[in-house]
């Protein structure tokens, strides 16, 4: 028999719950406050304050850009401090207004002075203040990286080294350094050194603009134009104000011969969504796969909206989405890349596992449910790729549980607004969650199932041990190869589909069967050159117009061009021709 | 080399007429002298292509001007197009960060859409090319009568695009002598063409037994854009547009071998280049104009604004116009043919002749300092007249004997 609760007992239960939160709180905020700064080195809006404040009212806009610049640099923003480095030179803040010149007290003043005469053309009077700045705080890693690079611009830094050290560097910092010190090795004409410390600045930071653009230059020295084209269109698509990319991408079109258009000619974002990480990189991997055989082009992986979109233009583009994480929850971070990809791109979803299934179709629902039909973003297709496998301790137990009945009426709500859905998972798989995940889909309208057999194997062992001093026996998994890498393994398997009322038996890989769902096949698969119908105006041939005897076409150049090299930091510009070799 | 020898002359005759005795002062005179030459190295180092670049004055009297705030038309795109006007030039108004474009009132004249407005910005800040349009056979060979259109930098589907498309049509069809193309006083190219490759074909005395080819195209291009600059106002002296000619003359297996310039094809681009002024009425060139000067007036400002927020105008919602993506009777593909003889070979040589080609707007602006106060003035009457409220254009008076 229960007895009732007392009010006494009400209350020391309310004071218990009180204090418990009170206590949970005050450690999480400790913990926040407590917490590391692990990226940023330098409390950067206060040092700079400090280092201007009463110098001036209002400081220049390139003042302002540079030290946003570094800010950005310094919490690991590359693209961020980019777009503010380059703007600031054309902004060109006035050398005398900036106060950091004679008062330069601290080393972040220092670094901006030191940066604000490199941009004037007073090169050796900028390296004392770098020095000075890197003197006082070797730990401002921003200083070090400016140094470098303007070692590189001077040409004072000697023989430069093959590697420089990165060590103790933050990745935005060290890529922006490696770039420095590849303009060095290009030079002095060693591009192969060069596109070895291209290659790892961008292993460091793949969206690093100026490390495209600079890798552009050298793979020209190396007469790789198609390559060299591909680095120099990508840099300025994350970089607008990378106007010299444009240029070389222009210049280097003309040196082929012909200026080509475009070769993808469309935007077509798939969206990959997972509950972590390996099921992030799992799910990238077939979505890839199914984009390379569908479009023939590698796709560009980011994870980030806009960059997404900015790249778009340049291939097809994976955008990686969280699948799980709080903001995820009832697809709340769908909705919201829906809502900034709606009218400027085509999508395709794919989500891997329960949690990001659900949520990614709850977004979806919500955006179908809140947009007007000709307002919404134009989803192509949304793939649910094994949507009863769990994430995290849950997945690694046979016990947990899955809710695919909801999803299942989810998909089919989608399904019905036009959107093609495509369920593929595997049949007979052990757990408990798994049982009923064929029977779910497949009655319902509109969804196509691709089931494949279970093809796992799981392992256990009986254990006998002591525990507290007494004798225990204990089931063990030793082995559990379930997981969706076997799955979506590049071999081809046996599928039994669901489409339409009528179930078949095909062999294939899961990708053949996905891609189907992606769009329509890009035709354009080569290269197209504008000025050429019937074999080309190919190398070596001419060109006469109206406007004189030879070559005269404002954009075909009739010698090799001057590729235009950026520094990174500084933006300072310098024009380096191709070299030797054949077009 | 002959300056810096009179230079050395004209130092030697200094110190023969001063004579400096001691060697202290020879030493110092030397390294005042060499302290001068290497700031002046400097300077001109740094300065230089500044000083060196033209001056010129701006002469025009804008009677009826009209100015356009860019951030107003963000804020109230509803009237969905400029006033009818020539655009004479750019401003940045600074003090309301504003980009600004004026020009003379011209009501007969068709004012730009927006949509021209936002993708002008759209092709000067994101676009990898220059916008333009490109009608060539669909095939690598040219064998087939449908030829496909191409749009880039960023005029698919677009009104520009239909533009761009609608004078390149006309173009072609001038070229192979359509008799609706009108416009009689220019003669077209086909018919002379045709006659001259008959007359080619008679005369040919080639062993060779390679076919003979020629490829011709024309582009509508902008020409010398001339304009002066001030800090905040660029002004347009000149922006004319272009019809030129891209021959391709060659045999099959070499395409281009450079034996000399279509001089048909030369004469009729100039012909056409010397007709625009009156194709205006007919053909959307007027537009195509204001739309260039647009597209360089835009690019000056980036450069001096670069901060200027373009987002309203890469999400404006530009209207989808349908325009053709593929053309048919636009193939003019003549060829003749003489029998060859040879002691191994006794073929046919084929002469032939293809037609393609496009517009493409990449304005280059050649840019000259301003001589005088004109500009500033001109910058300080357009913004005095600007009125206090939110309005998008308002009217102004530039005379330079006022002024």
């Amino acid at each position: 028999m229960k007895a009732k609760p007392t009010r006494s007992s009400r209350t020391q239960c309310a004071v218990l719950i009180v204090l418990t939160a009170a206590v949970t709180i005050g450690f999480i905020a400790w913990q926040i406050k407590s917490a590391p700064r692990s990226r940023s080195h330098a409390p950067w809006p206060g040092l700079i304050e400090t280092t201007f404040s009463g110098d001036r009212a209002e400081p220049s806009r390139g003042l302002v850009s540079i030290a946003r610049g570094y800010a950005a640099l310094t919490r690991g923003d590359i693209l961020t401090s980019t777009k503010e480095f380059l703007r600031a030179r054309a902004a060109d803040p006035v050398l005398e207004s900036w106060p950091a010149l004679e008062t330069a007290t601290n080393a972040v003043a220092r670094l901006l002075a030191g940066d604000a005469c490199i941009r004037h053309g007073e090169l050796q009077k900028g390296l004392l203040f770098l020095e000075a700045s890197v003197a006082e705080d070797p730990k401002l890693s921003v200083a070090r990286a400016a140094r470098e690079i303007a070692l590189t611009i001077t040409g004072t830094n000697g023989p430069v080294p093959e590697f420089p050290d990165v060590r103790g560097l933050e990745n935005a910092i060290a890529s922006q350094l490696l770039t420095g010190h590849a303009i060095g090795h290009l030079k002095a004409n060693r591009v192969g050194l060069a596109l070895m410390a291209l290659e790892a600045a961008l292993e460091l930071e793949p969206e690093n603009p100026v490390a495209l653009n600079t890798r552009g230059v050298a793979l020209a020295r190396n007469d790789q134009w198609p390559e060299a084209v591909q680095n120099f269109e990508l840099a300025f698509r994350l970089a607008h104000d990378l106007i010299e990319a444009r240029y070389n991408w222009q210049a280097a079109q003309g040196a082929r011969g012909a200026l080509v258009a475009s070769k993808w000619d469309r935007s077509e974002i798939t969206l990959v969504t997972a509950a972590d990480s390996v099921g992030l990189r799992d799910a990238t991997a077939t979505a890839s796969e199914m984009v390379h055989r569908q479009w023939g082009v590698a796709p560009l992986i980011t994870k980030d909206g806009q960059t997404a979109l900015a790249m778009s233009r340049s291939g097809p583009i994976i955008l990686q989405i969280p699948g799980a994480d709080l903001k995820a929850t009832a697809g709340e971070r769908m909705l919201r890349e829906l809502t900034r990809l709606k009218g400027k791109s085509e999508l395709n979803v794919v989500c891997f596992g329960n949690e990001s299934c659900n949520n990614a179709t709850m977004g979806i629902i919500r955006h179908q449910n809140t947009t007007l039909p000709d307002q919404r973003a134009h989803i192509r297709s949304v793939h649910l790729l094994d949507p009863t496998e769990l994430s995290g301790w849950a997945g690694k137990t046979p016990l947990g549980m899955a809710e695919t009945k909801s999803l299942a009426r989810r998909a089919a709500e989608i399904s019905a607004n036009g959107v093609s859905v495509a369920v593929f998972t595997t049949q007979d798989k052990w757990g408990i969650q798994h049982i009923g995940n064929v029977a779910a889909f497949r009655e319902i309208k509109g969804v196509d199932l691709y089931v494949t057999p279970w093809k796992g194997s799981l392992e256990t062992s009986v254990g006998v041990g002591l525990k507290d001093g007494a004798l225990s026996a204990g089931l063990r998994i030793a082995q559990a190869s379930d997981k969706a890498s076997s799955r979506s393994a590049p071999g081809a398997r046996d599928w039994t589909i669901f489409r339409h009322g009528v179930q078949q038996q095909q062999q294939g890989t899961l990708a053949d069967f996905a891609r189907r769902y992606l769009g329509p096949v890009f035709a354009g698969t080569t290269l197209t050159p504008r000025f050429n119908d019937r074999g080309g105006v190919g190398i070596g041939s001419t060109i006469s117009t109206n406007a004189g005897a030879r070559i005269v076409f404002d954009f075909l150049p009739a010698r090799r061009p001057g590729l235009k090299l950026v520094y990174p930091i500084f933006g300072l510009v310098e024009t380096i021709h191709p070299g030797r070799g054949t077009l | 080399m002959t300056a810096l020898r009179r230079l050395v002359v004209e130092f030697r005759r200094l110190f023969l007429i001063y004579q400096p005795r001691s060697v202290l002062v020879r030493v110092l005179v030397v390294l005042m002298i060499a302290g001068l030459l290497e700031a002046g190295r400097h300077a001109t180092s740094r300065y230089g292509g500044e000083f060196c670049r033209a001056k010129a004055s701006y002469r025009k009297a804008i009677r009826q001007g009209l100015a356009v705030s860019l951030n107003e038309l963000e804020r109230h795109p509803a009237g969905n197009a400029l006033p009818g006007m020539s655009i004479e030039g750019v401003v940045w108004d600074r003090a309301e960060n504003d980009w600004v474009i004026f020009g003379q009132a011209a009501p007969d004249r068709p004012g730009l859409p927006l949509d021209a407005v936002a993708l002008a910005l759209r092709a000067i800040h994101q676009e990898l090319e220059a916008p333009g349009v490109d009608i060539r056979p669909a095939s690598p060979h040219g064998e087939e009568s449908l030829q496909t259109v191409r749009y880039f930098g960023g005029v698919d589907r677009t009104i520009v695009g239909l533009w761009f498309f609608q004078f390149d049509f006309w173009m072609k069809r001038k070229s192979l002598d359509c008799p609706d193309a009108g416009f009689p006083e220019i003669s077209s190219y086909g018919r002379e063409a045709v006659l001259q490759l008959e007359a080619e074909t008679a005369g040919c005395t080639s062993r060779d037994g390679r076919k003979q080819q020629r490829h011709n195209r024309y582009w509508l291009c902008t020409d010398n854009f001339q304009a002066i600059e001030d800090t905040d106002l660029l002004a347009f002296l000149t922006t004319p547009l272009r019809v030129r000619t891209e021959s391709v003359p060659g045999t099959e297996t070499s395409p281009a071998s450079g034996r000399g310039t279509d001089a048909l094809a030369v004469r009729f681009a100039d012909q056409l280049t010397a007709h625009l002024k009156q194709l205006s009425p007919a053909l959307p060139l007027s537009l195509i104009e204001d739309f260039a000067q647009l597209v360089a007036g835009f690019s000056w400002l980036a450069t001096r604004d670069p901060y200027r927020d373009l987002q309203p105008w890469l999400d404006f919602n530009v209207a989808v116009v349908e325009a053709p993506t593929s053309v048919s009777s636009l193939l003019m593909k003549a060829a003749r043919s003489h029998e060859i003889r040879r002691w191994d070979f006794v073929g046919e040589h084929i002469h032939e002749i293809h037609l393609s080609g496009g517009v493409v707007i990449k304005p280059r602006l050649m840019l000259f300092r301003s001589s005088d106060a004109s500009l500033k003035r001109l910058h300080k009457t357009i913004l005095e007249n600007r009125p206090q409220s939110g309005v998008a254009v308002w009217s102004f008076t530039y005379d330079m004997e006022i002024a």
